[in-house]
C-alpha cells in the first residue's frame, strides 16, 4: 500500500473533491485543469492523429466541435470530469448511512 | 486498532461514499448495480477494518475492494449475463440523474459505454478521480504500464467510434 503514497506530478481531481476528506496521504494537492487522454496516455504527443479540420502540417487539433465529426478529446475529457463532479454531488442514500451505523454498532457489541 | 481508530475510519469511509458511487456507476453503467456494489464494498470494508493499514490510502483500498467485487460479479454473471465485457450496451445505461443531465452527458455516457470496463476505470481513476498512475495501478492490480496502455487504447477506441471505423455497441447487430 505504500506505493499508493507515490504520485505523479500532474494529476487532478474534480473541484468537489476539495470538499472530500483529506485521507492520510493528502491526495488532493493536484493541479486543477483536466488533462486530455493523450496527455495521460503512455504515448502522449506521439499517437495524435491528424483530425478532420486539423492543420495542413498534420498537427493534431483538439479544438473542433462535435459537429465536425472528429473526436474532440478535450471536450470528452472535460465532459467526463463534469459528469463525475455531478455524480459526486449526489446525496448519500440513507440506507448506506444506516448500513454503516448498523455495522459499527454490531462491531461495538 | 482501537475503537477510536475504527470510529474515525468509519467516519472517513462515509465521506468517500460519493466517490465510490461515482466510480461504481462508471464501471457498471447501472444505477441499481452500482449502489449494490457500493453497499457490498461497505460491508466488506467495515468487516475488514482491522486489515486496513493505518497511514495508507483509504480511498485506494476502498476502490480496490469495489473493483474486485465488480469483476467478481461479472465473472459470476450476476449482472450483464449476456454482455461481453467489451460490449456493454449504452441503450441499457441507467443514469440516476435527471433527464436534463442525462441529455447533457449523453455523449460522454455513450463514449464511456463504448469502452471496456478496464479502459473506463483507467479514465475515471486518473482523469476524474485524480489518482496517480501508481495509485491507479494498485487499485487495478496491474503494472503502471498497463494502466497507461489502457488509457491509450481508450483514446484510440473513442477516436475510432467517432470516425466511424468501429460501430458503437448499440449499432452492432
Amino acid at each position: 500500500m505504500n506505493e499508493t503514497e507515490k504520485r505523479e506530478g500532474e494529476t487532478r481531481v474534480p473541484a468537489q473533491q476539495a470538499q472530500q476528506p483529506q485521507p492520510s496521504n493528502a491526495l488532493n494537492d493536484h493541479i486543477q485543469s483536466p488533462r486530455m487522454l493523450s496527455e495521460i496516455s503512455e504515448n502522449a504527443g506521439k499517437d495524435c492523429l491528424p483530425r478532420p479540420g486539423g492543420s495542413v502540417d498534420g498537427e493534431p487539433q483538439n479544438t473542433g466541435s462535435a459537429a465536425s465529426g472528429a473526436f474532440d478529446e478535450a471536450r470528452f475529457t472535460a465532459g467526463v470530469v463534469k459528469l463525475y463532479e455531478a455524480l459526486l454531488k449526489e446525496p448519500i442514500p440513507d440506507e448506506m448511512i444506516r448500513l454503516v451505523d448498523q455495522l459499527g454498532k454490531q462491531e461495538r457489541e | 486498532m482501537s475503537n477510536h481508530d475504527h470510529a474515525n475510519l468509519r467516519e472517513e469511509l462515509v465521506r468517500w461514499i460519493p466517490n465510490l458511487r461515482a466510480f461504481a456507476l462508471s464501471l457498471t453503467q447501472s444505477a441499481q448495480h452500482s449502489d449494490d456494489l457500493v453497499q457490498d464494498t461497505l460491508v466488506k470494508a467495515l468487516s475488514n477494518l482491522d486489515k486496513f493499514q493505518q497511514g495508507t490510502n483509504l480511498r485506494a483500498w476502498l476502490f480496490t475492494i469495489l473493483r474486485n467485487s465488480f469483476y467478481n460479479d461479472i465473472r459470476y454473471k450476476k449482472y450483464h449475463q449476456t454482455a461481453p465485457l467489451d460490449d456493454v450496451d449504452p441503450v441499457n445505461l441507467e443514469f440516476r440523474a435527471t433527464q436534463d443531465k442525462y441529455i447533457e452527458f449523453k455523449d460522454v455516457l455513450k463514449g464511456l459505454g463504448g469502452l471496456v470496463p478496464e479502459q473506463r476505470e483507467a479514465i475515471i481513476l486518473i482523469a476524474a478521480e485524480g489518482l496517480s498512475y501508481e495509485e491507479a495501478a494498485v487499485v487495478c492490480n496491474c503494472p503502471v504500464g498497463t494502466v497507461k496502455s489502457r488509457l491509450s487504447r481508450a483514446r484510440q477506441r473513442l477516436e475510432e467510434y467517432v470516425n466511424g471505423d468501429k460501430l458503437l455497441p448499440e449499432q452492432v447487430q
